[in-house]
């Protein structure tokens, strides 16, 4: 079999296997696996609005997916994109509870701007450190993350804590700066024109050009692309900070699409999930995409099975995590049966 | 002499390549018997399917007429067959002795008894003759030295059928000497030695019999008096080899200039001091010298892979000291790196991310806004795999899934596609076979000729000998000496690579 659609059949087999297991799962609720998964797909798909608010849940995994993916593949490791995320969200936030007055137009700009220099800002220091001082990029990523959300943290309960109630949260940022809904049944909002183009630019970059080109061999062999000519160092920078500014893109469109505020955990662990799903598909955007879609679907399915037959919606996340480990194990099996065939024959 | 090793009808097949097909041959107790071959003819394997390593398809196997069936390496020594391997598998960190006994430590009570060991391992050292400072740790002697010490542990442990995998291709002229003449030693004390080498000039000073592989059959066994060297070598490419004749050039001016180079090692030691040389134009100039003399890093230094600390670098006439690789490559150097597959490819990528590396800022393969014309580099790929006619099953798989010599090729016809003012090119025989060889001093001397300059490094004399216009020797980062072709002669060259002026 070809190499890149082995990686293809074995993600859907694996999810093909824990959607069987979560059928079985379903059986202990006394609920037919089938009409548990129609469930899941009518509350995910079902009508328009419902599809929207899938989109809506799909944009943070799909953006902190990509960034994990870009990182990944260039060969550098941001673990940091939760805490790029966090700052990001925050300092939009801050900016759009200060000023008022700014039109729109400009005021929108001016947000998504702002998020994607404070996402890149907080990964380029991680990377420049590395690429200049080989400092463990991974250590400082994590370290990174605790700085950036307690910073956050002490932000919201101090100079920033909102007026209104008692919520870790800051105020509501001004309305010139909110991504209007496009349905108000659905908080898919005009955000999502601002991903599309970000997750064009980052298909574009790591598939097509001679940057991701460089990228993928940099990862497979930094010596051999650095005898080739290619500026190693640079271009590790370069994925660093795209990977930072995906992060915080996701935060803002958060902020100034989903809440309108920013809120201690705004991220429930969004960078994590991404982080799987972009493993899981060995960094190709592509697979980040459609992994991010099939998530979302799941994850709105879920609530829909709970209210409607009592299974309780984790059975979505067991699902979501059977399903990781069967890739793995698929990976691992696939390996070793290509060594013994090399080996054997 | 009797017969201590039969092998019958053995084959072995990887996948669906036949390594070994069917081979029959009988090793005498005391001989030297060398097995040559080209590259991929399955020297190694078949010798590691007698040493273990590999499991046999079919056929059989007797050790003084005894049927025996190795499934580890364990069982092969356990019958008193060692092997020298291509790699070494020593601790630096531990003493000669220390390696020597490791596994087989002598014991006092529950202790390791040291002092046995010494004695021991001394008394060895003593007897083959082996100039060995036990004490030492094994990670700061030379790589001759080293090889000693992986000899040591197979006496140690008894052996008496001792397979050398290419022992020489790390070893100056004068150390592969020593090494024959250990291999006296083993033959006087009855032991058996079976060598496996690609060099006809070594094959034909020690064996006593000779066994061509070919393809994975092995064709004949010799006895060596009987065969002469060019003989030897038909046979063994299966047709005539032209031999590389020096060729007159015009001799231009200088392509490559050096002045008080000096490059820092990977512990910032500076392993190249103040050197300063020239390659001109129509020219070969051949650096030779022991590995590990500060080569590499003059290497790196020289493509750009590594900083010049000190010192000035002129290239095609601009100053190329703080140029970066993209730049020097846009100038037109081509640099072929000692190890082709941890430097000269990505293993894990595809063919043609592999063949299109240094190109890919080239007008022909970039597109406006930095897109990769997808179709250029597909024909281009397509077109390297059939002209050097690289095995493979398609553009997309695997580098490191191909053979080495495919793997060489892959490097060459990357590296031979682009103009080229300047080559540098390290190492160029270790592991190719005779075929491969014959191509690459072709191409080396097609360079000359149309007036390029070549810069080639090995520790193989004999090559730098048979291409070069001038020869330096280079000894602890120094040119320690240097003479035109006209007057080299070899002995001199062997002394000074072991850092004796003469």
């Amino acid at each position: 079999m070809k190499e890149r659609y082995k990686g293809t059949f074995i993600i859907m087999v694996s999810f093909f296997l824990s959607l069987i297991v979560g059928g079985f799962l379903m059986m202990f609720y006394h609920v037919s696996p089938i009409d548990g998964y129609k469930e899941i797909l009518e509350g995910a798909l079902g009508n328009k609005y419902l599809v929207y608010s899938t989109l809506s849940r799909m944009i943070p995994i799909l953006l902190t997916g990509l960034s994990i993916a870009i990182s990944f593949n260039a060969g550098i490791w941001n673990i940091g994109a939760e805490g790029q995320l966090y700052l990001a969200a925050f300092g939009v936030a801050a900016l759009g509870v200060t000023f008022h007055g700014i039109p729109s137009v400009l005021y929108l700009v001016l947000g998504v701007t702002t998020g994607l220099a404070i996402g890149g800002l907080w990964a380029w220091i991680p990377g420049y450190l590395r690429v200049k001082y080989n400092v463990n990029e991974v250590v400082m990523t994590i370290m990174l993350n605790s700085v950036a959300v307690y910073f956050t943290l002490y932000m919201t309960n101090g100079p920033f804590r909102t007026s209104q109630g008692a919520l870790g949260a800051t105020d509501v940022i001004d309305k010139s700066m909110w991504f209007n809904h496009i349905n108000p049944l659905s908080n898919l909002n005009t955000g999502v024109y601002v991903a599309i183009v970000a997750v064009a630019v980052v298909v574009y970059l790591m598939l097509f050009s001679k940057r991701g080109y460089e990228w993928k061999v940099s990862r497979l062999n930094p010596r051999f692309a650095l005898y080739g000519g290619v500026n190693v160092k640079g271009n590790m920078l370069l994925a660093m900070i795209i990977s930072g500014m995906l992060a915080g893109l996701a935060g803002t469109l958060l902020v100034m699409g989903d809440y309108h505020r920013f809120l201690n955990g705004i991220s429930p662990g969004y960078s994590w999930t991404g982080m799987i799903l972009a493993m899981m598909v060995n960094y190709d955007p592509i697979g980040v995409i459609i992994t991010s879609f099939v998530y979302a679907v799941m994850a709105s399915g879920g609530l829909r099975l709970e209210l409607e037959l009592n299974v309780p919606q984790e059975l979505v996340q067991i699902i979501f995590v059977l399903s990781v480990v069967f890739v793995t194990a698929g990976y691992a099996v696939a390996n070793r049966v290509a060594n013994r065939i090399q080996e054997e024959g | 002499m009797s017969e201590i090793i039969r092998l019958e009808s053995i084959t072995k097949k990887f996948g669906k390549v036949i390594a070994v097909n069917n081979v029959n041959l009988s090793i005498e107790n005391g001989e030297i018997h060398s097995i040559i071959g080209e590259n991929g003819a399955g020297k190694t394997t078949l010798m590691r399917l007698l040493y273990g390593m590999y499991k046999l398809d079919s056929g059989s196997m007797f050790l003084r007429n005894e049927s025996v069936r190795f499934s580890s390496p364990k069982d092969a020594i356990e019958n008193k067959i060692g092997m020298v391997h291509q790699n070494f598998m020593l601790i630096d960190d531990f003493t000669v002795y220390e390696n020597v006994v490791l596994g087989l430590e002598p014991r006092k009570f529950l202790s390791f008894d040291r002092t046995l060991a010494r004695e021991k391992v001394r008394k060895l050292a003593e007897e083959y003759e082996m100039e060995v400072d036990i004490d030492w740790l094994v990670g700061k002697i030379s790589v001759g030295l080293q090889q000693k010490v992986e000899i040591l542990k197979l006496l140690y442990r008894n052996s008496n059928i001792l397979i050398f995998d290419e022992p020489t291709a790390v070893l100056t002229p004068q150390e592969s000497d020593a090494l024959f003449q250990i291999f006296q030693k083993f033959k006087d004390s009855e032991k058996t030695v079976i060598f496996i080498s690609h060099k006809l000039k070594e094959v034909k000073k020690v064996s006593d019999r000779v066994s061509i592989m070919r393809n994975g059959n092995l064709l004949k066994t010799f006895i060596n008096k009987n065969l002469s060297e060019e003989q030897l070598a038909e046979m063994i490419a299966g047709r005539k080899i032209s031999k590389t004749i020096p060729i007159r050039t015009k001799i231009g001016k200088a392509i490559l200039k050096t002045e008080n180079l000096t490059i820092l090692g990977n512990k910032r030691i500076p392993k190249v001091k103040k050197m300063s040389f020239e390659v001109k134009s129509g020219e070969i100039v051949g650096i030779a010298g022991v590995v590990g003399n500060g080569q590499s890093e003059l290497e790196e230094a020289i493509s750009g892979m590594r900083k010049i600390s000190s010192g000035k670098m002129i290239f095609n006439g601009k100053d190329a000291t703080r140029m970066s690789v993209r730049e020097r490559r846009e100038l037109g150097m081509v640099y072929i790196p000692e190890d082709r597959i941890r430097t000269g490819l990505a293993p894990l990528a595809s063919i043609r991310d592999n063949l299109v590396m240094g190109h890919q800022n080239e007008k022909f393969f970039l597109g406006s806004l930095e897109f990769i014309k997808r179709s250029s580099v597909r024909a281009f790929a397509e077109e390297s795999v059939k002209s050097y006619e690289i095995v493979c099953k398609s553009i997309e798989e695997q580098v490191g899934t191909l053979s080495g010599g495919n793997m060489q090729k892959v490097v060459i016809a990357r590296e031979f596609s682009q103009n080229v003012s300047f080559l540098m090119i390290s190492q160029p025989t270790r592991g190719v076979d005779v075929r491969g060889i014959e191509f690459i001093h072709k191409k080396i001397l097609d360079m000359k000729k149309s007036g390029g300059a070549v810069l080639l490094i090995s520790a193989d004399l004999d090559e730098i000998l048979a291409l070069s216009d001038r020869i330096l020797v280079m000894y602890e980062g120094q040119i320690i000496y240097s003479t035109s072709i006209q007057d080299a002669v070899s002995k001199k060259i062997g002394l000074a690579m072991l850092g004796i002026r003469s």
